[in-house]
Parts: structure tokens; C-alpha cells; sequence
């Protein structure tokens, strides 16, 4: 039984971000320390064929104008592939492709400054639509990989005989559009050169190692005399995975380059700009089923616009391939995914990675497929679940910790579904049309058979004189609640008092790589290296205190703060007092691998993850059929999760990724014509304020996972995933017509609504 | 971007650092400013601020004839002042949020002329006149006159509502994104008179055409006549408006919009009980 885990203890960081005392990365400066602003390609595509920085060289405070000729390592950020360069060096693929560094001695000269540099481009042509792209005789986007940047296919039984012999076929084309992180911190790094050569890097980030291998490509110098250390984050929802990587390379070859500390921060136009973004993404896709509600076919396509470069695309388009059919056993499966490149804006990791697009694709069709059987959405999701001893969409076998119909069930009655559904009153007392929808989906936790060689996680611990306890793990808090909860898992499994248990700030030069904090990640392998850690430090306490107490190590029980065995009784400080004191060393490495999964690449079938986190979203909206807005009243939000580690925490990342994906349903439209982002602020794009938060009912389903801690799988992204699409549905429940492409903009409901009369 | 920051003491000081820089801006309460002379999309280029914080324009003053409002009160404040006429506290509450309220004052939104303010077609539809200084001389003007031929020069001193919103029926409306986006569409009506005879109604809009503006054709057909159907008065609007499409909508649908905007509040106005 456990003591902490389960409990509401509050965040550690809460205050220090509350009263503004946390120190952000803009908020620190160096002796010496200089400023850096990038000269950024106006063209979508476009030759260079010379950069003169004369004039800006002529202002006094200017430091030192930097090219892609002056980077002393390779001109390349290490990602999935190595296609993108730190700098552009003979051409500019993207609007806001870095050209070149210019560093002078306050922020306000080097903005001036990085206009004064005249870069000589040729324009050529440019091709922003993946469609295109994919034309046959396309010019070549991406010198390295050709304009498909990535593809993936599953190959499942035989799709074309059992559309054939399906009592009903329902098909669709779905499309979503751009979404920005919008985190409150943009991208910032100040690099700091150290003794010996080496640089320290300090920024705003989610995974300090990928910046780390960065550095020691562009500088090429070894990785031991390099250290980055992660600032206060102020939020990063996979927009400070891949891409932090670019601003730090840069303020790292500046401060190199000038041996002085350079701080680069973006401002938020050019962080919208010019970061990596939610994928838009175009899914064709099609269903057979029997009469009786059994899907026994699904056909999809899939097509993400990568942008000029494939940061992490691939990653991105395999996990959506392998989710696109849904939460459901199919046993005929295809789909086939590609990648593309267009001259626009590197896109990248975002929470749900991939999913979203596909999820809003194949939640929407359900609810078409069940209009056309004439059944209940809720019963046909049910028919079709996954459960234990059913296999995946890539013939992966659960075999423990699948609550998906429980969580249905649970938010069908959270919900009232039966009784919302067949409500004959539809028009509230406002006008507005009321409507009930729902969606399931499923999320491989962790990196899985797609990122299986860094999926394992380090963790140190020591237990200091007063009992207090220091850990270090390389995944990092953003925001989530990542420390205090690991704070707990560590406190439980070694019986210390978790206010007494801290982690130590991340410094790559200090704590163990863990691999990145992504993809749901981080509480379940940093959580069992911890746990690991912990137990060899809790032996050697037990067995000290059994010595001196004189009973065997077996009789001994603990709870936080106390080791007992019968009556004998001590607090946990005095047995460290006894530790310390028999000179014992309490400290220990703990390491977790991921379980090993199979996976054949040629037919897309296997094991793509080891465990799967199952949601269910109910949604209801009250629609305005005379100007197209949809409020919505009410979200509830289920999600097996295998063990909530922290409900508070649990309900918050629910009802934040309810509201992101509120945002991504609703109102946010990041514009882009030929390539450049029309608008790039919080005027043009919109996100979703306190007053549009709706009521977000948590339901939180606990079905164990034995290789988690305690029990827990991931939960950073799945709250966010399905809620699309429960929207969708209940504007089709409220007025009839079925959206298509997001944002569900009220003009786009309009002009739905107008073509259907 | 700023590069000169002026603190005047009185009107005429503030009138005459205003006409005698170039590339000079009133400042208030910079919520306006912030969104037009930000560096990387402006197309106003503002050396020179001209701050009003000293100026004795904060006061509103509620007589038995006409209400006055100093140009630097802030939207908040409007929102927390009960003597003020319902309609434009239900204007003020829609406007935006209580952070930039409490930065933003009512002279700044008038003067910006913008056609995401919701609160100018409320102030329309109040009969408001303005009080302006200008180079030689102050002068009074109505609001539809200040907005049509807007003078950025002119230092805005003060609103003036006059009396007989009283006995008058209103509904404000605005279309928005989010609960706190800047409107894309947004109405306002008032009227004399009941359901059955409209009496005196004024219909003002903004978000259509670069600035507030009265509907004058909609209010001279509409007076001395009953209530018309919502279809009836969305045919008359669209005629009468011509939208641009930009990246927030599109002509049709800021048509379309103005159209149910002014129907629904000219509905919810006949129904509403004249409370003073």
C-alpha cells in the first residue's frame, strides 16, 4: 500500500514561478556578455551568393558578423537525419532560414545591425504546398532527401478484400492546419565560454542532450568539454525539443568565435516566424464494416508538410502511422505516410506528435461510419475497442493494462451520453444548437520501436547526513510537474519524507542523459531509474538498521519517515545518522531500459510500443447557426493512465491539453502565404483565453502497467489528441453538417452550413 | 520605436509638443500604441511620446443634462462606475480583459479609430460628442465627425453623453474569436419608442469600414415604423455595407455578420424593459 503516491503534495516550483522570483534565461547575464541577432532569409527559396557585412561591421558597438564559412565543426544540426545546416550557405530553403550571426554589444545594435548585413539572393522558385511537392517532375526541395523527407506503410491482411465484401464503406478527407506552441518563455540561450576551451550553454529547453550533441557537431570539440544547463522553462509542449538545438549552435559558435557570453532570445514575432510548428496534415482515409458495427477494414493516407528540413518528421509521421486507424482492432490494416518537403518552416515535435492530425481524421469518420450504420457512436467505439488479448492496429498483442472500455463507459456516463444524445430539445434558451460528441483514442507511451535506442533513462541518488535526498536524472521539468513528481516516486520507494527529497537542476556535465523528456516519457523511465536508485539506497539503510536493531533485514517495514519492525521503531534520519556513521555510502545509479519491442520496417507490423494510455473525450458545444460560433459547454476527459502518480497534477495536464486542444479545434489559424507566416503574434493568432475554458471534468482510469512506476504510463500528450474531433462531433450532433478541416473557424462553419442548404 | 519620452503638465503644453514634432504620438494608456508601433510590423514610424498622465483628464462628471468623461479614464474604470448608462457599461465589460482595461482608457480607444473597438459603435449609438484641442483652438464635435474625419493631431479632452439614454431601449453585440480577442464585428442600436413604432433609432457598426459608423439609410427607414423580421433587416444591412476581406474573415462573412449583429440587437432592444 502505498503512502505518497496517489496524494496531491504541492509543486516545489509553484511559489518561485508564482512570485516572478524564478529566473528565466533572459533574466540572467554574464560579465562581458554580448548579444546575438540572425540575419534570416526574406525568400522562400533563394540563392546566396554573397553576404557583405561591411556596413554592419561599421557600427562601433558591433561585435562580429558570422557566416556559415566560420563555424569551426560541421555546418549541420544532428536530428533524426543531418540535412539541416546551422547556417545557409549557398541557398535559403525557408522565410527565416538563419543566414548569419551577428553579435555586437547590446540587443538593440545587433537587431540594427542584422539589417545592415546586404545578402545577395536570387530568387527561385518555391514550392509551399506538400501536394505539389509531390508532383511528379517537382523541383528538389531538400538537397539531401528529395521531397518525400520520410514515408512509412503498414501492411495489414488484405485491405482491398475486405472493403470489398464490407456491408458499409464510409471515406473522408480530413486536413488540420499549422498550431503554435504559444509557451509563454520563446526560445532563448546564452552561451558561456569556459576554461579550457569548452562552452556552457544555459537556455530554455526540454532535452539538454540533443543540445549537447549539437554543440559538439557545429564546434568540433569534444562533448566532455561542453556542458548545457536548463533554465527555468517556461513551457515548451515539443516546441523546445528539436528546435532549441538551432538558437543554441548559433549563441554557441558566437561566444566561441568572440570568447565572450553571447544571450540570444528570440522575440515572440520571430519565434512564430521562424520555430518549428505542428505539422499541417492532409489524411485521406476509409472504413469497411458488417452490419453489426464490426470495422474489418481500414485504408488511410497520410501527408504531413515537413517544411524545408526534416527535424524530427519522421518521428512525427511514424507515430502517426501507427495510430491512424484508431483505438480499435482492425484486422485489415494499410496505410501508407509521407513526410514532405515544401520551402517553408522546419515543423516539429508538439504534443501528440503526429496524432492529432490522424485522430481528428479517424474519430470523425467513426461517428460518419455509425451515422451510416444507423448505430450509436459510444456502442460502436465499444464493439470495436481494444482489449487485453486483442491486437493493434500493427498487430502488437496486449497483453495487461488496457482500460479503453472501461474509460469509455465511464465518460459516456460522465457525459450522460444516452440522455444528452436524445435530447428533443436542441435549441437553448440563447438560440445556440446544443450538441453531445465523443472520440477515443490510444498513445504508445514513450519513443517505442521508432525511437528504441535512446529510450532508457539514468538516474543518481544520495541520501545526505540529515536525511535529506538529492537525485539527478537528465529529463527535465518544463512545466508538468516532472520534479515534484518524481520527487514522490523517489520518496516512496526509499521511505524518506518527500519534502525532504530535491532535484538538482540540470547540467549535463552533472546528471545522468535519460534520454529526452518527450513522447509521455519521462515519469514512467526516469521514474524506474529512480526507483531503481532508490532500492539499492534503501537496502543499504535496511541493512544498517537490521544490524543495529538486531532483527532480520526481512522483518523490516517502512512507511515515509519510519523503519520499523514490530515494535522497534526508528525515524529515517536517525538511520542515516547510523549509516553515516558505519561510513556506509548512500548513493547509487539507477538505469531503466525500455522493454524490448519487435518491429518489421518492411510491413509495419510489431510492437510499436510496449504500453498504450487510452482516452475517451466527451464534448459538448452550443453552436451558433447564425454566426458560426461554438462555445463549448463542457468537457469530460478520461484517460487510463495505469496509476496517477499525483491527481493534481494528473487533472492539470488533463485540463491544459483540453484547452491546447480546444485551441487547435477552434480558433487557432496560423496563416501562411508562399511560404511566410502572415501575422506572427497573439493579435493574429489566436489561443484560447480563461474566459473560453469550459468546465473539464477529469475521469481518471487506473488499469497498472507492471513495467511503469507504480503502475503509471504516460500522460504529457493524450489529453490534448482527442479532443478535436469530440468537438467536431458534436457540432455534427448540434447542426448537422460535418467540418472537415481545422481550425473549426465559425466562417468555416458557416460556409459548411451555406453548402449544404 | 520610442526614442524621446515627454511628460507635459498641461493641454496646451501637450497640444503644442504634439504639433511642433514630427513623428510625435500621444501616449495614455499604450495599448493602442503598443500594437501600432511595435518595430517589426509598423508602418507608423513614432520618434516622440507624448505622455498625458500629468493632464487633468481623468475625471468623469455625471450632471442631470450630459455626462462628461475625461479622455484618460480607463476602460476599467468605466466598468466599475454604476452611474454610467447600462448600454456602455455592457460595452466596456465586453471589451477585452481586466489587464488591458485597467491600461486602457476610453480616449485612447477613440482615438486608435480602429475597427475592432466595440465600444465606438456604443458610444455612436449614445449620441456622444467629443471634446478635442487642436492647434489654435478647442472645439466640440460629434463622435461620427471625429471618427470620419479623424485627426490624429487632435488631443482628445474629454466625451460628453447627453441625457435622454434614459428613456431609450439598446443592445449592444460583437463577434469575436475568443472571449477576450479584439472584435472583428461589432454593433450597436438604440432607439425611442417600442416595438410596435421606432422612434429616433440610431444603428451603428464598426469593423465593416475602417471606423465606426452609423447606419443612417437603416435608421431612416426604421423610423416611425414597427420592429422588421431579422430577415428583413439583414437584406437592408447587407446593402448597406461593404466590408474588405482580410486574414480574420472574409467580406461575405463580415457582411453576413453585421447583418445578424444589428438584427439580433434591434430584436434584443425592442424586448428590453427601459429601465431609467
Amino acid at each position: 500500500m502505498t503512502k505518497i503516491i496517489g496524494t496531491s503534495p504541492l509543486r516545489e516550483d509553484a511559489r518561485v514561478k508564482i512570485d516572478g522570483a524564478a529566473k528565466y534565461v533572459d533574466d540572467l547575464s554574464f560579465p562581458g556578455m554580448a548579444y546575438a541577432m540572425l540575419v534570416r532569409s526574406p525568400f522562400p527559396h533563394a540563392k546566396i551568393s554573397e553576404i557583405d557585412a561591411s556596413h554592419a561591421l561599421e557600427l562601433p558597438e558591433v561585435v562580429a558578423v558570422i557566416t556559415a564559412k566560420d563555424i569551426p565543426g560541421k555546418n549541420k544540426i544532428p536530428i533524426v537525419f543531418d540535412d539541416q545546416p546551422c547556417l545557409a550557405e549557398d541557398e535559403a530553403r525557408y522565410i527565416g532560414e538563419p543566414v548569419a550571426i551577428v553579435v555586437a554589444n547590446d540587443r538593440r545594435t545587433a537587431q540594427i545591425a542584422a539589417t545592415l548585413v546586404s545578402v545577395k539572393y536570387s530568387e527561385l522558385p518555391a514550392i509551399t504546398d506538400p501536394l505539389l511537392s509531390l508532383a511528379e517532375g517537382a523541383e528538389k526541395v531538400n538537397p539531401v532527401l528529395g521531397n518525400i523527407l520520410s514515408r512509412h506503410k503498414v501492411n495489414k491482411g488484405d485491405v482491398d478484400s475486405a472493403m470489398s465484401i464490407a456491408d458499409v464503406v464510409v471515406e473522408g478527407e480530413y486536413k488540420t492546419g499549422y498550431q503554435e506552441h504559444a509557451y509563454i518563455e520563446t526560445q532563448g540561450v546564452i552561451a558561456v565560454p569556459e576554461n579550457e576551451g569548452g562552452i556552457a550553454l544555459y537556455g530554455s529547453m526540454q532535452c539538454p542532450f540533443y543540445i549537447h550533441k549539437a554543440l559538439g557537431y557545429v564546434l568540433g570539440i569534444p562533448l566532455s568539454k561542453l556542458r548545457v544547463i536548463q533554465t527555468v522553462t517556461g513551457g515548451a509542449f515539443g516546441g523546445k525539443e528539436d528546435f532549441p538545438s538551432l538558437p543554441a549552435t548559433h549563441a554557441a559558435i558566437a561566444a566561441y568565435l568572440t570568447s565572450r557570453p553571447v544571450k540570444l532570445v528570440m522575440t515572440r514575432e520571430e519565434d512564430i516566424l521562424c520555430s518549428t510548428k505542428r505539422h499541417p496534415g492532409i489524411v485521406r482515409i476509409k472504413y469497411g464494416a458488417r452490419r453489426d458495427g464490426t470495422i474489418i477494414a481500414c485504408d488511410a493516407e497520410y501527408i504531413l508538410n515537413a517544411g524545408a528540413w526534416s527535424t524530427l518528421s519522421p518521428i512525427v509521421l511514424w507515430r502517426g502511422t501507427v495510430h491512424s486507424g484508431g483505438p480499435y482492432r482492425i484486422e485489415n490494416f494499410r496505410v501508407d505516410a509521407k513526410a514532405v518537403a515544401t520551402n517553408s518552416v522546419p515543423n516539429g515535435a508538439f504534443r501528440g506528435f503526429g496524432q492529432p492530425q490522424v485522430c481528428f481524421a479517424n474519430e470523425s469518420l467513426i461517428d460518419e461510419l455509425a451515422v451510416k450504420l444507423g448505430m450509436d457512436p459510444v456502442e460502436l467505439r465499444l464493439r470495436n475497442a481494444l482489449d487485453i488479448g486483442l491486437e493493434t492496429l500493427t498487430n502488437h498483442v496486449i497483453k495487461e493494462s488496457c482500460g479503453l472500455k472501461k474509460v469509455i463507459s465511464l465518460v459516456r456516463d460522465e457525459v450522460k451520453w444516452l440522455e444528452n444524445r436524445s435530447r428533443k430539445e436542441r435549441v437553448l434558451s440563447n438560440g445556440k444548437y446544443y450538441g453531445v460528441g465523443f472520440s477515443a483514442a490510444f498513445y504508445g507511451t514513450g519513443l517505442g520501436a521508432g525511437g528504441k535506442k535512446i529510450d532508457r533513462s539514468g538516474a543518481f541518488l544520495q541520501v545526505a547526513f540529515d536525511g535529506s535526498v538529492q537525485i539527478a536524472v537528465g529529463t527535465t521539468e518544463m512545466g508538468q510537474g516532472h520534479n515534484t513528481v518524481l520527487s514522490m516516486i523517489a520518496a516512496e520507494e526509499l521511505g524518506a519524507d518527500v519534502k525532504k527529497v530535491s532535484m538538482l537542476p540540470i547540467d549535463t556535465s552533472r546528471v545522468p542523459d535519460s534520454g529526452p523528456t518527450v513522447a509521455s516519457r519521462a515519469t514512467m523511465m526516469s521514474g524506474q531509474a529512480i526507483r531503481d536508485a532508490a532500492k539499492q539506497v534503501r537496502k543499504i539503510i535496511h541493512d544498517v538498521v537490521a544490524k543495529r536493531l538486531g532483527v532480520a533485514v526481512e522483518t523490516l517495514e517502512f512507511e515515509p519517515g519510519v523503519i520499523f519492525s514490530g515494535a522497534k521503531k526508528i525515524t529515517f534520519e536517525e538511520a542515516v545518522t547510523w549509516c553515516f556513521d558505519e561510513r556506509v555510502h548512500l548513493a547509487a545509479q539507477g538505469w531503466f531500459k525500455a522493454p524490448n519491442t519487435e518491429w518489421n520496417s518492411e510491413n509495419g507490423l510489431g510492437d510499436a510500443y510496449y504500453a498504450y494510455t487510452y482516452t475517451a473525450i466527451g464534448a459538448e458545444v452550443a453552436v451558433d447557426k447564425e454566426t458560426g460560433e461554438v462555445e463549448v459547454l463542457r468537457i469530460v476527459s478520461g484517460h487510463d493512465i495505469g496509476k496517477a502518480i499525483n491527481r493534481r497534477e494528473v487533472e492539470g495536464q488533463i485540463q491544459g491539453g483540453a484547452v491546447q486542444g480546444m485551441g487547435y479545434a477552434l480558433y487557432e489559424d496560423l496563416v501562411s502565404t508562399n511560404g511566410k507566416i502572415i501575422r506572427p503574434n497573439f493579435s493574429g493568432y489566436i489561443i484560447p483565453t480563461a474566459a473560453d475554458i469550459p468546465e473539464i471534468k477529469p475521469v481518471i482510469v487506473e488499469e497498472p502497467y507492471e513495467g511503469g512506476p507504480f503502475g503509471a504510463k504516460g500522460l504529457g500528450e493524450p489529453p490534448l489528441i482527442a479532443i478535436a474531433p469530440a468537438i467536431a462531433n458534436a457540432i455534427f450532433d448540434a447542426i448537422g453538417v460535418r467540418i472537415k478541416k481545422l481550425p473549426m473557424t465559425p466562417e468555416r462553419i458557416l460556409e459548411t452550413l451555406e453548402a449544404v442548404r | 520605436m520610442f526614442r524621446e519620452f515627454l511628460t507635459p503638465s498641461t493641454i496646451e503644453e501637450a497640444v503644442k509638443l504634439r504639433n511642433s514634432i514630427d513623428s510625435s504620438m500621444y501616449l495614455a494608456g499604450g495599448t493602442e500604441i503598443n500594437s501600432i508601433v511595435w518595430p517589426c510590423r509598423s508602418k507608423i514610424s513614432a520618434n516622440t511620446a507624448i505622455y498625458l498622465d500629468k493632464l487633468p483628464l481623468k475625471n468623469v462628471k455625471v450632471e442631470k443634462t450630459k455626462i462628461e468623461i475625461g479622455a484618460s479614464v480607463t476602460i476599467q474604470e468605466l466598468v466599475e462606475n454604476k452611474s454610467l448608462p447600462p448600454m456602455l457599461l455592457a460595452a466596456v465589460r465586453l471589451f477585452a480583459n481586466r489587464n488591458v482595461r485597467t491600461m486602457g482608457t476610453i480616449g485612447g480607444n477613440i482615438g486608435g479609430n480602429r475597427a475592432c473597438s466595440n465600444i465606438a459603435p456604443a458610444l455612436l449609438a449614445l449620441n456622444t460628442s467629443i471634446m478635442l484641442a487642436g492647434k489654435n483652438s478647442k472645439e466640440k464635435i460629434t463622435l461620427e465627425q471625429y471618427f470620419s474625419n479623424h485627426d490624429p493631431e487632435k488631443l482628445i479632452l474629454s466625451i460628453e453623453i447627453p441625457s435622454g439614454w434614459q428613456k431609450r431601449r439598446w443592445a449592444v453585440r460583437k463577434h469575436t474569436r475568443t472571449a477576450n480577442d479584439v472584435s472583428l464585428v461589432s454593433a450597436a442600436v438604440s432607439f425611442s419608442g417600442t416595438e410596435a413604432k421606432i422612434e429616433e433609432p440610431i444603428i451603428a457598426v464598426n469593423g465593416v469600414v475602417p471606423h465606426a459608423t452609423r447606419l443612417y439609410e437603416l435608421e431612416k427607414k426604421l423610423d416611425g415604423q414597427s420592429l422588421p423580421s431579422r430577415e428583413a433587416i439583414d437584406e437592408e444591412v447587407k446593402k448597406l455595407v461593404n466590408p474588405e476581406s482580410d486574414l480574420r474573415g472574409s467580406s461575405e462573412f463580415k457582411k453576413h455578420l453585421s447583418a445578424v449583429l444589428v438584427s439580433d440587437a434591434l430584436h434584443e432592444a425592442a424586448h428590453r424593459v427601459v429601465c431609467r
